[in-house]
C-alpha cells in the first residue's frame, strides 16, 4: 500500500482533493499536512490531517516526507 | 516554500517511463511564475523526459493571442513556439477555456480535459510540478 502525502500550502485545493480522492480509491494509505495560510479542504474518510505548527512539527513534518512514496505539494 | 513550485516526489507504485506532470494554474496576466512554469517545463522536456503539461484555471490565458498583455509576453510567445515544434499539447481544463475566438490563435494543440483526467494525470505521473 503506497503512503501519500499531500503538502496544502494554498487556499484553493480543489483540485487536491479530487486526487486525494483517487488516492484514496486506489487504497492508497493517504496523509494531508496542513501548512500555515492552507486552506483543508473536506477530506474523505481515512485521510489523516496534521496541521504543520499545531500539531505536527517541521521535525515531524520531515520524517513524513522520507517516509512517503510520494509527495504532492499544492 | 511559499511562492515556490509543488514539486513532489518519486512514488513507488508509478513506473519510471511514467511522465513528468507539469501544472499551471498562475495567471499570466499577472505573475511571472506561469513563463517560468512553462521554461522549466521545457527544460524538463529538455533532458529526454515525458512531460504532460496542463493549463487549469487563469494558467489557461499562457495560450491568449495578445502576448503584449502578458507578463514576460516575448518569453511566452519564443517557449509555446518551442513546446509546439516539438509536437507538445496542452492539456487544458475545459471548464477553464475562454470563449475569446483569439484565445490560442496559434492553434497549439490542445486537449480538453475534466478536472478527475487532471487529477488521474497528477497520481500517474512520475514527478509532479504545480505552479
Amino acid at each position: 500500500m503506497p503512503t501519500v502525502l499531500h503538502l496544502i500550502k494554498s487556499a484553493d485545493a480543489a483540485l487536491a482533493r479530487t486526487v486525494i480522492e483517487q488516492h484514496v480509491d486506489a487504497g492508497d494509505r493517504v496523509t494531508v499536512a496542513l501548512l500555515p495560510g492552507g486552506a483543508a479542504p473536506a477530506l474523505p474518510p481515512g485521510v489523516t490531517l496534521r496541521r504543520v505548527g499545531s500539531d505536527l512539527s517541521y521535525t515531524q513534518l520531515l520524517d513524513l516526507i522520507f517516509q512517503a512514496d510520494q509527495v504532492l505539494t499544492w | 516554500m511559499s511562492g515556490g513550485a509543488g514539486v513532489s516526489g518519486e512514488a513507488g507504485s508509478v513506473p519510471d517511463t511514467a511522465p513528468v506532470v507539469v501544472l499551471i494554474s498562475a495567471d499570466p496576466r499577472r505573475s511571472h511564475r506561469a513563463n517560468e512554469a512553462m521554461r522549466i517545463g521545457l527544460g524538463v522536456v529538455a533532458g529526454e523526459n515525458d512531460v504532460t503539461f496542463v493549463l487549469t484555471g487563469p494558467g489557461v490565458h499562457l495560450l491568449d493571442a495578445d502576448t503584449d498583455e502578458l507578463v514576460d509576453g516575448d518569453d511566452i510567445a519564443r517557449f509555446r513556439a518551442n513546446l509546439r515544434a516539438l509536437g507538445i499539447p496542452f492539456h487544458v481544463e475545459a471548464d477553464a477555456i475562454p470563449s475569446d475566438a483569439d484565445w490560442n490563435a496559434d492553434r497549439h494543440e490542445v486537449v480538453p480535459i475534466t478536472r478527475e483526467r487532471i487529477a488521474e494525470l497528477v497520481r500517474q505521473g512520475r514527478r509532479f510540478l504545480a505552479f
